[in-house]
């Protein structure tokens, strides 16, 4: 279950993105660490149980929802909460679980989802990357050791960054021995 | 009791209230459906047949919600 929902994987099986050539390799697969999902799981904890608490605070002024709305409404709104909290419950996990960062032999792949209607799908070989940099601060990052890892290509193209990663002095120890070891074979 | 269904001005307000969401959240479950397709397509995992059944459930129910709201309010 680790190679489906972890953050840090190497060498997964049974994963391919788009444009992945035959011969290529994943080495390093990542999402963000699982602690940047806590608001949300929160948030969508707090829908599902936001019936049950306004019937208890009802409860003490000795009222219910039920009496308040004719069955039918009762019944509408307690659907459409529920479907709401499924949908915000699921948009956000996908959003998590799809937003990866990609090491392969031949080069570093970032695919980014904005909302609904926006992919970003970032890419650069890894002859081409420059300078690779890790920043963890933050409380959250200390305690949970994730950061992000910027990458710095010599193309004019822009810096590609990996978010929230787990273990990003191991990302960008794995970076730095893939581009010397290719740049060393290219000299 | 104040008893605010009782109100029809209410219940109107109320009934198109209900229409409206149900049918805006229809149109945001296919937009979700279409949106795991394109991230299915980005990359594959085994889960992805998975999340396109949960995608389709999804949406079959936000059509049922509009269904019941038209019906039964």
């Amino acid at each position: 279950m680790s190679a489906l929902l972890g953050a840090f994987i190497k060498q997964p099986r049974g994963v391919k993105f788009d444009g992945q050539d035959t011969e290529e390799e994943i080495l390093l697969f990542m999402r963000q660490h699982v602690v940047v999902n806590l608001k949300w799981v929160l948030i969508a904890a707090f829908l599902f149980f936001a019936i049950p608490i306004f019937d208890f605070f009802l409860a003490m002024g000795n009222t219910s929802l039920s009496q308040l709305l004719p069955p039918s409404y009762n019944f509408i709104a307690r659907f459409l909460l529920g479907l709401f909290t499924f949908g915000y419950f699921f948009e956000n996990f996908l959003s998590w679980y799809f937003n990866s960062y990609i090491v392969t032999n031949k080069r570093v792949v970032d695919i980014d989802f904005y909302g609904l209607t926006h992919r970003r799908f970032s890419e650069a070989p890894l002859r081409n990357i420059e300078d690779v940099t890790n920043d963890i601060y933050g409380f959250a990052q200390i305690a949970f050791h994730f950061g992000d890892v910027s990458i710095q290509t010599a193309a004019e193209s822009r810096e590609i960054t990996f978010e929230n990663v787990p273990n990003p002095d191991r990302v960008q120890d794995t970076l730095s021995d893939l581009i010397s070891a290719i740049k060393g074979e290219s000299e | 009791m104040f008893a605010p269904w009782e109100s029809n001005f209410l219940m109107v307000i109320g009934k198109i209230f209900f229409m409206a969401i149900s049918v805006v959240y229809m149109i945001f479950s296919f937009i979700v459906v279409r949106q795991v397709g394109l991230m299915n397509r980005s990359f594959t995992t085994s889960l992805h047949g998975f999340f396109t059944f949960l995608a389709w459930v999804h949406f079959f129910a936000s059509i049922l919600a509009v269904v019941l709201v038209f019906l039964v309010l």
